[in-house]
């Protein structure tokens, strides 16, 4: 066998495979190139075979570059392998492709009452000011509801505030504490919170009170208050009105919110006053809550010693609120449970 | 009420607008607004506060205040008048009073050679300006002494009065009296009466009646200026159905020491204004118990105290001196304050204070932030656990809704209703009783949403309540679909027994049991008790069709209700951590062939009660019915987990295998597959 021959033979088997791989469009088609060039069985394999039949001299130098064809040529092969599979993904995904316009499909989410979202954000600015919140009971003793208040039999407040009254086969039943009726106001939790409690203390009082009167669109028959009392050595009105202007500023996400006091009366504080917020320049007084400072004689029932302490209690209607916070028009919407309005929130 | 501005600036002289006047007013005393504008009047509506209506629900009461607040004197009233020296009031009447409590002061005086007739333009015009009729000379000029000094009086025909007296007492069960009004009334002992010495002539305080009343033919009368005690005059006024201008007033309570300036402005106006009046000299008054003068301490130290401002010591005196206080002071700081009768509110120092504080400017007070440490709040498990539930069950879909917490008579079967309570006073029928579940509401919700909703998705937490426990807070949920078609049956139970499972895991509560049980109302294949170890922790099932048609419901609506406070207990009690386990959990899958009948639940029960003690825990992951299956079988599969604080060798799992296969063998009459 020529040796010239020999060598030829390497150059004609590379050039083979080079051509075979550059004309292989998929990933089968390469692995039979694989198998039919350099496999075990294989025309480089051949080639090995043919190695001893050669002269010595050349046994070396054929060998060598034997080796470095089958090098080079795997290389190429990988490469290829690489090339093929990037490009079979790549035409996959393509026939995946969507139309990214379509409308998305979600999780449908349920809405939070406006009133609980409103209630929140009134409990975290209050008890970011150290104030705790507590809950009452939204059937009241007449002692609490009026008598503890400094608001006594035939005051006029009673006339103010009509009253929802619990049915009891005792028809008539003498002992105030033993006399039920749905809470006007949350403020029964100021007696009984001071029952059990020393001062200094804060604390606020969420929480559902009745009415009996006509509704229209600023009156239900039940709806929200917030309660707030803070009693210490030297709490003052002055307190409360930076207290105010504090929340509100706060709960209506503003650089600052204007307050006014103006004399209002409420059996249980004295003085009395009516708070009235202004949010924005030349816009009218919004009239939202009634406060004051706490009365000698509801720190009396509650079995405070005279003279000891002082401090504020007011009032918040949640319902008005949140109508001012998100303008909506009628109270009676919030229990309406319609969820057209509901699913706006 | 209503007041006119002419009419207050013929008593002081203000240079104010009508709305000058009223933003004064409001930020100072009252609300008050400009209400109307006549050719050449404003009437304003002031909202007098009822603390101050006893001497502030009058033209000349409001003057004072407002001379008060702008430094201005006030005019005085006419009040003088010439009396008939030959004639005396005594000789004509005599005046016992029964109950002195509940009349603390009356003054009678008589006037003869009346002349009844119309009044004067300028006093009809300034009725009509009220809404008030005129009707003769003396009852104008008693309404309108009314209107401008807030004390109510009264005048009888003397010819009329039977025996030349007036008693005032109690009403006699079984009298009757035929009032001004047209009106005729049954009176008891609860009523207050002025009476002659035969029959009541008026209802005290509220209204005059009409055999007594003033006539074209009257010539002679006795005008009356009483005081009655406010409770029982509210309580008659009440009980009658019968509220006057006068019953307001007295409500409020007055000054007794009012009557007289009344009685004396009354007689001053008609001497004026009806020629020829005789005025019997001499006034019968019966006055008992003296209202004297209270003097209050105020120290003023404790009023900067109160109010958080520094209040000049002059400018406190000024201003209790222009509400017509005299002043004592001792020492600096110290202030000895008599104040007028007029001013029955005024009992205590933070009354004064209060005074000081409005007429200074309440809108003038600076904020200032409360210099007492800083305590962090004690938090509220219960608010923390609501919330907590509002969110994960808005997370899975729910809105929440606030319901009235009234629930109707219609709403409730009778021999249900003994277990409710009750409101005496309803709203209407439809808000009678309180309501014992949430449920109520939420399927009253379904309807009105159908009409714009394929799906309703509710919950509500909130307080219910019940004779036996009064009021407890709740939970409830409802899903209603309108579809009432279903691919798998029991889906709507079982998505929203899903959303409830996702609750339970999200608060820490595992093994809750459902028992299954019939209700009226509920659908009887599915509806079931909720309970976490001996605890009954709430329901949950379809509702049964047949209520839903009543209400007119389309579809397939599912709910739960759940007490919420006993929820929060388990929480409670649950709040523990369990370590997690270093060593590997083993899982083996378990499918087996049981009778259709055959509950989740029982073969859970078999499982756990075969004695296999390494088992952690067992998941049902596939259920299958179908054709393939034997008649009346079903295919459960279950994962069951077996774990130790060792690490498990096969050996021992399939030891515990074999004791639950043969359990579910031997009790269920399971097929092992």
């Amino acid at each position: 066998m020529a040796v010239e021959n020999f060598d030829e033979k390497i150059n004609i088997l590379e050039k083979k495979v080079k051509e075979a791989v550059s004309r292989a469009l998929d990933l089968v088609r390469l692995d039979e190139i694989r198998v039919k060039y350099l496999g075990r069985k294989g025309e480089l394999n051949d080639l090995i075979k043919e190695l001893p039949g050669i002269p010595e001299e050349l046994k070396a130098h054929n060998g060598r570059r034997l080796n470095s064809v089958r090098n080079d040529l795997e290389n190429l092969i990988n490469k290829k392998s690489v090339e093929l599979k990037d490009k079979f993904v790549e035409e996959k995904l393509k026939k995946e492709g969507i139309d990214v316009t379509m409308p998305g499909r979600s999780v449908s989410l349920g809405h939070l009452h406006p009133l609980t979202k409103v209630e929140r954000r009134i409990e975290d600015i209050f008890q970011s000011m150290g104030f705790s919140v507590v809950f009452g009971s939204e059937i009241e003793s007449e002692y609490y509801n009026f008598d503890a208040l400094n608001i006594s039999k035939d005051h006029p407040a009673r006339e103010m505030q009509d009253t929802f009254w619990i049915k009891n086969p005792k028809s008539e039943i003498q002992n105030p504490k033993q006399h039920l009726l749905l809470r006007t106001h949350t403020s029964p939790m100021q007696a009984r919170y001071m029952e059990k409690n020393n001062p200094p203390l804060r604390i606020i009082v969420p929480g559902r009170v009745y009415r009996h009167e006509a509704t229209d669109a600023s009156h239900e028959i039940q709806f929200h208050q917030i309660e707030g009392l803070m009693v210490g050595e030297d709490i003052s009105l002055a307190n409360l009105k930076a207290i105010f202007e504090e929340f509100f500023k706060r709960f209506f996400n503003k650089k600052k919110v204007e307050i006014r006091f103006r004399p209002g009366y409420f059996p249980f504080v004295e003085p009395g006053i009516e708070v009235d917020i202004k949010l924005e320049t030349g816009s009218k007084w919004l009239e939202v809550a009634g406060a004051g400072m706490v009365h000698p004689k509801v720190f009396k029932a509650a079995g405070y010693i005279p003279g000891k302490q002082q401090g504020f209690a007011f009032g918040v209607g949640l319902d008005r609120l949140s109508m001012i916070y998100y303008g909506i028009s009628d109270i009676r919407l919030f229990y309406s449970s319609d969820f057209r309005f509901l699913k706006q929130f | 009420m209503k007041f006119s501005y002419n009419f207050l600036k013929k008593y002081i002289d203000i240079k104010l607008t009508p709305e000058k006047l009223a933003e004064l007013l409001t930020m100072h005393s009252f609300e008050c607004a400009v209400f109307r504008k006549t050719d050449n009047d404003s009437i304003l509506d002031v909202d007098i506060l009822p603390n101050r209506s006893h001497d502030a629900l009058s033209h000349y009461g409001l003057v004072k205040e407002i001379a008060t607040l702008t430094k201005k004197p006030l005019k005085k009233l006419k009040t003088k008048f010439r009396e008939d020296s030959k004639i005396k009031s005594g000789d004509f009447i005599s005046v016992s009073v029964t109950e002195k409590n509940l009349c603390p002061r009356y003054i009678a005086k008589v006037l003869t050679d009346v002349k009844i007739g119309h009044s004067p333009k300028w006093l009809k015009n300034a009725l009509a300006e009220f809404n008030i009729n005129s009707h003769n000379n003396i009852v104008d000029i008693l309404n309108y002494v009314m209107l401008e000094i807030g004390q109510p009086l009264h005048a009888f025909d003397y010819d009329k009065l039977d025996g030349k007296k007036i008693i005032v007492r109690t009403a006699r069960k079984g009298e009757k009296i035929n009032t001004l009004d047209g009106g005729r009334y049954d009176l008891d002992e609860d009523v207050l009466v002025i009476a002659d010495s035969k029959k009541p002539a008026a209802i005290a305080g509220i209204k005059g009646g009409l055999e007594t009343g003033i006539s074209e033919k009257t010539r002679t009368i006795v005008i009356e200026s009483a005081n009655f005690e406010s409770g029982a005059i509210k309580r008659t006024s009440r009980t009658l159905g019968l509220n006057t201008d006068a019953a307001i007033r007295f409500s409020y309570g007055i000054d007794p020491n009012l009557t007289e300036f009344g009685m004396n402005r009354v007689c001053a106006l008609i001497q004026e204004i009806i020629p020829g009046v005789k005025i019997a000299s001499g006034k019968i008054d019966i006055y008992p118990k003296k209202f004297l003068l209270r003097t209050i301490k105020l120290n003023l130290d404790y009023l900067n105290k109160l109010v958080g401002e520094n209040i000049k010591p002059e400018f406190v005196k000024i201003t209790l001196e222009s509400l017509g206080a005299k002043i004592k002071i001792v020492g600096k700081k110290l202030f000895f304050v008599t104040v007028p009768t007029a001013r029955l509110d005024l009992e205590i120092e933070e009354d004064l204070i209060e005074e000081v504080f409005r007429i200074y400017g309440c809108m003038n007070l600076k904020g200032q932030m409360p210099v007492a440490a800083i305590t962090i709040p004690k938090k509220n498990d219960v608010n923390f656990l609501i919330n907590k539930t509002r969110d994960i069950l808005t997370g899975v879909g729910f809105s929440e809704v606030y319901n009235y917490s009234f629930v109707g008579d219609k709403d409730i079967s009778e021999d249900y209703k003994s277990k409710l309570i009750e409101i005496q006073n309803p709203a209407s029928e439809d808000f009678k009783f309180l309501r014992p579940e949430l449920t109520f509401g939420l399927l009253k919700n379904i309807k009105n949403n159908f009409r714009f909703f394929e799906k309703v998705k509710f919950f509500e937490s909130g307080k219910v309540f019940s004779a036996s426990a009064s009021e407890r807070l709740s939970l409830a949920g409802i899903y209603a679909v309108k579809e009432s078609k279903e691919n798998v049956a029991g889906r709507r139970f079982f998505e929203l027994k899903g959303d409830l499972d996702v609750l339970f895991e999200n608060l820490g509560i595992t093994d809750c049991q459902y028992n299954s049980a019939v209700s009226k109302w509920w659908h009887p294949g599915r509806f079931a008790h909720i309970k976490y170890g001996e605890n009954f922790l709430g329901i949950i099932g379809e509702v049964n069709p047949a209520t839903l048609a009543v209400l007119d419901i389309p579809g397939r609506v599912a709910m739960f209700h759940l007490d919420f406070e006993k929820l929060i207990e388990i929480v409670e009690e649950e709040r523990e951590f369990s370590p997690i386990s270093k060593f590997p959990a083993v899982i083996r899958d378990i499918s087996i062939l049981v009778g259709r009948e055959t509950k989740v639940d029982d073969v859970l029960n078999v499982i756990h009660g075969a004695g296999a003690e390494l088992v952690k825990g067992v998941d049902l992951f596939d259920y299958y019915e179908g054709e393939e299956l034997p008649e009346g079988r079903k295919n459960l599969a279950f994962h069951i987990i077996y774990q130790a604080e060792r690490t498990l060798i096969n050996e021992e799992v399939r030891h515990e295998e074999e004791k639950i296969k043969n359990a579910l063998i031997k009790e269920l009459n399971a097929e092992i597959r």
